[in-house]
This record gives structure tokens, sequence and C-alpha cells, in this order.
């Protein structure tokens, strides 16, 4: 097998972050197949110095870059001036009404989207990192297009647990659990009346906790689910624990029941992996890569309807041979993101795409 | 509905319980719906500062944005955004920020900066630069002094004249604010003191437990040591060539148990103490014949001396021996019998004993239950205990018997690995024993054997009905430059 120099370029990266975790990976595969393979950046944190500035980066010195996108920014030049041969990793990028009218994220899910299709010309090939992405990425007319979920270390999520109960979580009460940053597009306030629904079909045994695990992005949307928890009377039995450590999630996805998701958009939805990591049965909403991502894992409703989502969940709860159906299913779904499963995938597309000419955009 | 997408779940009946559970609970809901999401009023954006000084009075994330669009003409665009609010979070400057926005690329692109700021971009170079940047460091902060204090003033300033801003409803929303994260804080506190009483009960339970644990353990402690005691005393009684055992006495139940169940596993399977001496008869002669053990100035020692059949033989022929033992009970057994024996391990035993002090030292089937290293010590101890001339007899397994080395060999689980002939003749030698015999020993009687029409039998025999045991026997020559053999 040939070695050659395939590197990576991001525009930004941060420690947890789940397209910088997903560039470490695929450096990690690449080191792996005997490849040499550097990570090039604009914005480095001081915990990644590991990763040079891509100001150093020399294009006669790169077989292959990946170009990772998931926003709009601002160097555009830069990566169009590199004459080295180059394939685009697409996350995907939230879609702008998911943010608010004016806001700097609105602005920068647009200019992403217009430098996506921009851009196809320039690249000979694309990586979707899910079906849901590839899609668009065809949509987009890029050539020689491969789905490659190169995103995370399954290893990762093993690792010393810490205590839940200093969250909030009662031990005593089943918990239900769903991890995502307060904003519109993760549609908590769907989950609140699902949980509402679930404590009233439910007559016998303690009442299930809910715990909405993740920073605020949107403070408005943030205001609005204390509004409608305490509209429900559900004080005692919804916790909005803002971030916590990864030992704390651990421990949580650790003593959870279910996982619920809601969420109207989502690229990946790493979440609903480490809940299959942790043998944590799903229950989900069906939307944009949810289905994709999830496989034959978990539960997925085709409509938005808290009260179905509480009816499905009972059942789960209640029913020992679903769940074990579930957790089997969870385990299986992770085999298509393990390094066995990625690596021979990785290489066959390299050759594939290292023996291809490049694609010239029109003049 | 559920969409179907796992093979092992039947999403027919699944969808059909659903609807049922839904059906029943709909109709148990009634009238009672639940009260409708009602989304917050959006949050109005602020609006652009006009000045440099006004950007300097933002804070956080606002600060930040307003900076792009003021010195880049453009939002903060995500990655950027995080970049410089990690900085800020961190105690960077504002005005170094503000400074290295205008000096981007970008930034100059877009407008010329102020002198403020050219001040500002040559601080942030120079406090980057290493060794000079600490001491600049130093330096600038000394003069800032002033500044801080001019700074917390303006602070105070806008704090007061947000107060005086707040009036009227913006009070009232302001008091139902704070009554709200009152009553929070209450619940938590209550919640905290729960959990505060729930672990003093747990301490308390862990200190009375601890309190049980020390007294269980000063209780074993006074056992221990009467039992100690009275070893000393029955050791003092028997003999100096005796020393304090090594290894702790069975004190415990899990030890008394373990040396008995070996014991009952030697009766089952050695055979009984008659046959056995009979099998020793076979050494008799070899000590009579040695000048050093026929002279008796040095007593015999035997390590893993079980029930006693050799000390008893020995006895009889007039000897005077000492059997070693780990097992308290064949200790026990042995000193019943009138015979002079210590519960030791064999090999801190021997490093007790002094140079040239035993005419004998035997041991059988020892020599298999030790690692090679403590079998190699074991002669090299044995070199420096024997008297010049002095007679070592050790008996193992004879692995030249498949049978024995594939299956008897393995029926005492303490057993390591067989060992062959040729390795022990080796040690000895190595070890500088002369006259070294192989005595191979015990074979299966010949009636069981086949009946010899060839080769193929005769080697057959050998093989499988041949000797079970053998002995090697070695003395320490009589030369006194082996006494520093390593």
């Amino acid at each position: 097998m040939k070695h050659l120099r395939i590197h990576q370029f991001t525009p930004a990266t941060a420690v947890g972050d789940g397209v910088t975790t997903g560039v470490l990976f695929t450096q990690k595969l690449l080191r792996q197949l005997g490849h040499h393979s550097e990570i090039y950046c604009a914005h480095i944190p001081q915990q990644l110095n590991q990763i040079h500035h891509h100001s150093h980066f020399q294009a006669d010195q790169c077989d292959l870059l990946l170009v990772h996108h998931s926003m709009g920014h601002p160097l555009e030049d830069w990566i169009l001036s590199q004459t080295c041969q180059k394939a685009l990793v697409y996350h995907n990028i939230t879609p702008s009404e998911f943010f608010a009218p004016g806001s700097a994220e609105q602005h920068y899910s647009e200019v992403g989207r217009q430098q996506l299709k921009r851009w196809a010309c320039h690249f000979s090939g694309a990586i979707g990192d899910s079906p849901y992405n590839s899609q668009e990425l065809e949509e987009a007319s890029y050539p020689n297009i491969t789905t490659l979920p190169m995103l995370v270390e399954l290893e990762r999520f093993a690792g010393a647990s810490a205590a839940t109960t200093s969250l909030g979580h009662a031990p005593q009460r089943p918990l239900l659990l769903s991890v995502g940053r307060l904003a519109e597009n993760k549609r908590q306030h769907l989950l609140i009346d699902a949980l509402w629904h679930l404590k009233n079909m439910q007559h016998t045994g303690p009442t299930p906790q809910l715990l909405l695990v993740g920073g605020t992005t949107s403070q408005g949307y943030a205001n609005s689910l204390h509004h409608h928890i305490h509209k429900l009377g559900l004080e005692n039995d919804i916790i909005l624990t803002g971030k916590c450590s990864d030992a704390q999630l651990r421990g949580l996805y650790q003593h959870a029941s279910l996982y619920w998701c809601a969420s109207a958009h989502e690229g990946f939805c790493m979440p609903l992996i480490e809940a299959g990591w942790f043998n944590l049965p799903v229950v989900s909403i069906a939307s944009s890569n949810i289905p994709a991502t999830l496989g034959e894992a978990g539960l997925i409703l085709n409509n938005s309807n808290p009260m179905e989502l509480a009816s499905v969940s009972h059942m789960v709860l209640t029913d020992p041979a679903l769940q074990q159906q579930l957790i089997d299913a969870g385990q299986r779904n992770l085999q298509r993101y393990s390094e066995a499963t990625l690596m021979p995938q990785l290489q066959d597309y390299i050759t594939r795409l290292t023996d291809t000419t490049t694609s010239a955009c029109a003049p | 509905m559920l969409q179907p997408n796992n093979p092992d779940i039947d999403f027919d009946t699944l969808n059909r319980r659903i609807q049922d559970q839904l059906h029943t609970y709909q109709e148990q809901l009634g009238d009672n719906s639940i009260p409708l999401y009602e989304p917050a009023p959006e949050e109005q954006a602020p609006a652009a500062p006009h000045s440099l000084h006004q950007l300097y009075s933002l804070e956080g994330r606002q600060f930040i944005e307003h900076a792009f669009q003021t010195l880049l003409g453009r939002p903060a665009d995500p990655q950027g955004l995080q970049h410089y609010l990690a900085q800020l979070l961190n105690g960077e400057e504002k005005s170094s920020i503000v400074a290295a926005l205008a000096y981007s690329a970008e930034g100059r692109a877009h407008a010329a900066p102020t002198t403020s700021l050219k001040k500002a971009a040559i601080k942030r170079q120079l406090l980057r630069l290493p060794i000079i940047g600490p001491l600049c460091a130093n330096l600038l902060a000394a003069g800032r002094l002033h500044r801080v204090i001019h700074a917390l003033n303006g602070r105070l300033t806008r704090l007061a004249i947000e107060q005086d801003n707040l009036t009227g409803d913006a009070m009232v929303e302001k008091i139902n604010q704070l009554s709200t994260t009152s009553q929070q804080l209450t619940k938590q506190i209550k919640y905290s003191n729960e959990q505060l009483a729930s672990l003093q009960a747990q301490h308390l339970q862990l200190q009375q437990q601890h309190q049980q644990l020390q007294q269980q353990h000063q209780t074993q402690q006074q056992y221990s040591q009467a039992q100690i005691a009275q070893l000393k005393l029955r050791l003092n009684d028997s003999t100096t060539a005796c020393p304090a055992p090594v290894s702790p006495p069975a004190t415990s139940n899990a030890p008394a148990v373990e040396d008995a169940l070996y014991m009952a596993f030697e009766n089952h399977f050695r055979g009984d103490e008659k046959s056995i001496q009979q099998r020793l008869q076979h050494y008799l002669p070899l000590l009579s014949n040695n000048p050093t053990v026929a002279a008796q100035q040095q007593p015999i020692a035997d390590i893993g001396c079980g029930r006693g059949e050799w000390l008893d033989l020995l006895k009889q022929q007039g000897y005077q021996p000492i059997g070693i033992d780990l097992n308290s009970h064949n200790i026990h057994s042995c000193q019943e019998k009138g015979h002079q024996a210590c519960q030791a391990d064999g090999l801190h035993w021997l490093q007790s004993q002094p140079a040239n002090s035993l005419s004998a030292l035997t041991s059988f089937h020892v020599i298999e239950h030790l690692s090679f290293e403590q079998y190699n010590q074991l002669l090299s101890e044995a070199m420096r205990v024997l008297a010049p001339g002095g007679l070592l007899i050790l008996e193992t397994p004879n692995p030249e018997n498949l049978v024995t080395s594939s299956h008897h060999f393995y029926t005492d689980p303490t057993h390591r690995h067989p060992i062959p002939p040729a390795l022990s003749e080796f040690m000895l030698d190595y070890r500088g024993f002369s006259d070294i015999q192989i005595h191979r020993l015990h074979p299966i009687p010949e009636e069981y054997a086949l009946i010899e029409h060839g080769d193929v039998e005769r080697h057959l025999n050998r093989l499988v009905y041949g000797p079970q045991d053998y002995a090697i026997t070695g003395t320490k020559p009589i030369l006194d430059h082996m006494e520093s053999v390593k």
C-alpha cells in the first residue's frame, strides 16, 4: 500500500467539540493506515497543541487535503488557493431558520451553505459523515461522494463516572435523559409535554424524572422551557442541569432508564451513539439524520406528538424484553462506527480518490 | 407511529399496543388537556456602539459580537466568537482583543486603526515574547493600577446609572425575579440539608463498624499472641535446633482447614505408613555406609517430614532426626510420637541453621513443590549446612515414566512441574556435590507389564511401567574450599 501525506484542515478547533473530535479520530485512522497526517487550523486552543496553524501548511508537501465543513467562515480564499488535491468532509450545517434572526449564527449558516455549493468544482471528492449529509453533497454536485462516519473513538466513552445525585437526580426514580444545548431546534418543550403525559399514564411505582443536560444557547427558549415546566407543575420532575462534566454525563448514561430525543435537526447526533454504548434504550422522533444515525437501534416515531412519545416510552419502561431488544440493537449499531469497520472503507476511498484526476471549475 | 427499523421487533404488534394504550389514555384524560407551550418573546439585540469607548463598556459575548461588527464590518463567526470569548474569560484585556481584530488582515482591510489600538497591538506582541514578555507584564501592571481604579470607578458609575433606571415595573420585575431565585435557593438548601443528614447517618454507621472491627482486631491479636507464646514455650522445651517459626502459626480457621485438607489428601493418595516405611528402607544402607552420618556427631534433618514415617525409621536405627514441615497437623502428629519437629518453611529453617551442622539432609517428595529458584536455593543451603562428607537425599516423582509425568504427578494440585533426573544431576554437580547417584525406584510390579517379545514391549514397559520415583543422592566433599562454593 502506498503511504501518502494526507492532511486535514478545519477552520476552528475546540476541546470536546464534535467536529474536532472527528478530525482527531480521522487523523488516528489515517496514521494507523500508515499515512503521514497532520491537522491545520486557524483557531487552536492551548490544550490542542498537536494541531498546526494553517499558515504553516504547504500544499506541495500534501497529497490530499481533507477540508472539514460545518459552518460558514471567512477562510474560503485560503482553502481555494491550495493547489493540492482536496476532498471535503461535510458534517452538516444547522439550517439558518433555527437561529435567531439577525444573529451571527444565522448569517454564517447561510454563508456555509453558499460555500458548500460554490466549492463543489474545486474538490475531487467529498465525504459525508452520514447518508443525510452525503445526500446534500450530491445535491451540490460534488464528485466521488462516500459516506464514512469518522466521528468518534468509541473508547472515548469509557472512563470513570461521577455520582449523579449532585445534579438533582433521585436514584429511586426512573431517569429519562436527553443531552443537547437548550435551543429551539432541539425542541425540549416536546419532551416536557411527553413527561407530563407519561406521568399521567403511569399509575404505579416511582414517577420518572427527566434530566435535560446541556448549556443554553438560546436564553429566550430556556426561559420559555422554565415557564412551561412551571405551568405543567413539573418542577419536581424535570431538571435543567446546564453543562456537566464528562464523568457526570457517564454517570447519567449509566443510571438512566431511557434516552429521549425530539430534535428537529441533527447532522449526526452523537448522544444517540453514546446511549448505545451505555446500553441505554432510545426513543426518538424521526428527523434529519436521526434515523440514519440510529440504524436498527432505538424506536423512531414518525411524528412529533408528545403523547405518542410518552406512550412508546411507557411501553419500553414496562417491557423488559423490548428493552433488551433495543439494547442489543444499540450494540449492533456501534459496529458501524468502529475503527475496524471504518479503516478498510477509508483506505478504499483514498485509493479511489488519489487515482482520480482533480476536478476543475469552469472558467 | 413507529418506523420499522429493526427486524427483531414486531412493529405491527407494537404499534397496535401503542394505539390501544393511547386510546385508553385519551379516555382517561377526558377534557383535562395539557396546557399549551408558549414561546417567550424574542430578545431584542442591543444597538451597535458608536465609539470604542462605548464598545469597551459592553461585556462578554455582546462585546465580542460588537467588536467584530465594528472592526471587521461583519457578524462574528461562531469559531471566532468562541475563540475570543475564551480569551476574554481567561483574563485577556478587551483592548488587546480589539487590537488583534483591528490588526488582522481582515481588520486592516476594513478600517484604519486608532492610536490607542496601535499601542494595544504593540503591547500584545511584546507580552508574547519569551523572557521579555513576563518582565514587561510586571512593568505594565505597576503602571496600570491607577487605570484599574479608574475602570472600577467607571463600572460603579454604570451600576449606579443602572440602579437609577430601575423604576416602576422594571423594579417589580426585578423583585419577582429575585423572589423566584430565593425560592429556588431555599429548595436547594433544603435538598442539601437532606443530603447532609443522610451523609451524617452514613458517617455514624461507618464509625460504629470501625469500632466493631477494631474490637475484633484486638481479640484476634490477643489470641495470636497467646498462640505464639505457647508455641515458643513448646519449641524451647524441645530443642534450640528448631528456631522460632518463620511462617505464622495457624491461628485462624482458614489455614487450619487447608492443613487438614492437605493431610487428608496425603492420607488418601500416598499410601499407609507401613508401605511407606518399606519403601524408605532403601535409604538405610546409604546412611550406614556414610562415615559422617555413621559418626552421629550431627543430627539428620528431614524437610517435609509429613506424618513422620522416615523419622520413625531413623529413630529405630538409633539416629537423632529433626523433622521440619509447614503443616501444623503433621508437626503435631510427629511431636506426639516423641519426635523433635518444628513447623517452618524448610528453606527458612535451613537458612537459620549454622554451617556444617547436619550429618544428612533428606527430603522426600518436596522438590516438585518448589520453583526452580527455590530448588536452587535449597541445594545451596544444603551444601552450606551439611557437615563435610554429609549426605543429601532428595526423592521426587520420576518423569521418565510417562504415566507418572502425564497423570499421577498432577493428582497433587500443589505440584509445580516434574523434574527430570538429568536436571537434578546437573544441579547437584553444579552446586559441588560429589558421589552423585540416581536411584530409580518403585517400578510398577512386573505382573502389570507387557510380556516382552522384542524392543517395542521393552521400550513400552520402561516408559509406562518403569520406576515411578527417583532419588538423587550426593555428598558434600571433605574439602575446605567447598565452603565458598556459590
